[in-house]
Order: structure tokens, then sequence, then C-alpha cells
């Protein structure tokens, strides 16, 4: 899959989610919901949030 | 695109009108004034043009529209946005306020100008921040 068709699925632009993958921009609740849900997965098995659970 | 351009020819007539009717007290002022009120009006002719352009092209594909949509609607660029206006008004506010402090020993005219921009600039955050403090 290509960041072009996950962009297009989630409604974000490519640049988006390459931010996202180079950990430059941290994504909102309902675009994180988003992605989760296109893979079938939970939020926390896409993203990291073991600096949250550090503090 | 023909409204753009009419709009911009009325606006330009209105313009010289004005400054028949209500002379500047410079005339080298009432040039440079027309001369910024034609670049402005063109440059936002231009981009009012530009934009049309793009939504008339998207309008035939369906999968540009949508393309477009995302691209108005994007989250990142909403932030860019939000943080390029936090950053901007400080540098602003700033450059602002060490203006002030030179001014003030060259030019009193100029320095009173800036000191009652500062304020009106101050006085705009402070409102917004009441109102986006009890509408959030």
């Amino acid at each position: 899959m290509s960041q072009e068709e996950l962009a297009l699925a989630v409604g974000v632009t490519r640049q988006t989610i390459t931010s996202l993958e180079r950990e430059k921009y941290t994504a909102s609740l309902v675009l994180a919901y988003k992605i989760a849900k296109y893979f079938g997965v939970t939020i926390e098995e896409v993203f990291d949030f073991s600096d949250v659970e550090e503090l | 695109m023909g409204c753009i351009i009419a709009g911009l020819a009325v606006l330009y007539i209105v313009c010289v009108i004005l400054k028949k009717q209500f002379p500047f007290v410079d005339e080298q002022v009432a040039d440079m004034y027309l001369g910024f009120q034609a670049g402005l009006s063109v440059s936002i002719g231009a981009a009012l043009a530009v934009g049309i352009w793009k939504i008339r092209k998207a309008l035939k594909d369906e999968e540009k529209i949508k393309k477009l949509y995302i691209e108005e609607h994007d989250e990142r660029k909403k932030e860019i946005g939000f943080r390029m206006a936090v950053s901007g008004v400080t540098v602003i506010l700033l450059t602002l306020v060490a203006a002030v402090f030179v001014t003030a020993y060259i030019n009193k005219t100029v320095f009173l100008t800036l000191v009652a921009v500062t304020f009106c600039v101050s006085m705009i955050l402070l409102v917004f921040k009441i109102y986006y403090s009890k509408k959030l």
C-alpha cells in the first residue's frame, strides 16, 4: 500500500502521512482512529505511546 | 473570471474618484496610494483567478474534487496555519515594540503611530484570547 492510497482513504494529504511516519507531526484523535480503523487494528497497535506512558 | 476583472476595474475607478474628491495632502503619497491599491487589487484578483481555475478544473473529475477537498481540509495544513499565525503575531508584536523604542529617538509622529498600532494589536489579541477562552 502506498502513502497516497492511505492518505486518500483517511482523508488527509500524502505529506501528512509522511510527517506521521517521520514522527514530525502528531495525529489528531480522529485521524488516529481513522488509520487504526482502516487497518482493522487498535490505535495502540498503530501508534507508539511509550513516551506518554513514561510521564 | 470576468467578474473578478470587472470588480477590480470598479475598485480602481472608485479609488481614482475618491482621490479626486478627497485630495491627499501630498501628491506623491496619492500616487503611491494608487500604486499600492492597484498592486493589492491585482494580487487578490490573481489569487482568486487561480483558485477559480483550480476549482473549475477539479469539477470535471470526481477524483480531483476529492483530492482538492482533502487538500483544503487537511489537519496538518490547518496546524501549520495555526502555528504560522501564532509565531507571526509574536514576531510582529516584538518587532513593533522594538520599533517603538527606536523611533522614540527619531520621529514623534512615527513613534505615536507605532504606539497606537502596538496598543491595537495587543487589544485585538486580548479580545480573541477572551473569546476563545469562553468558546473552547
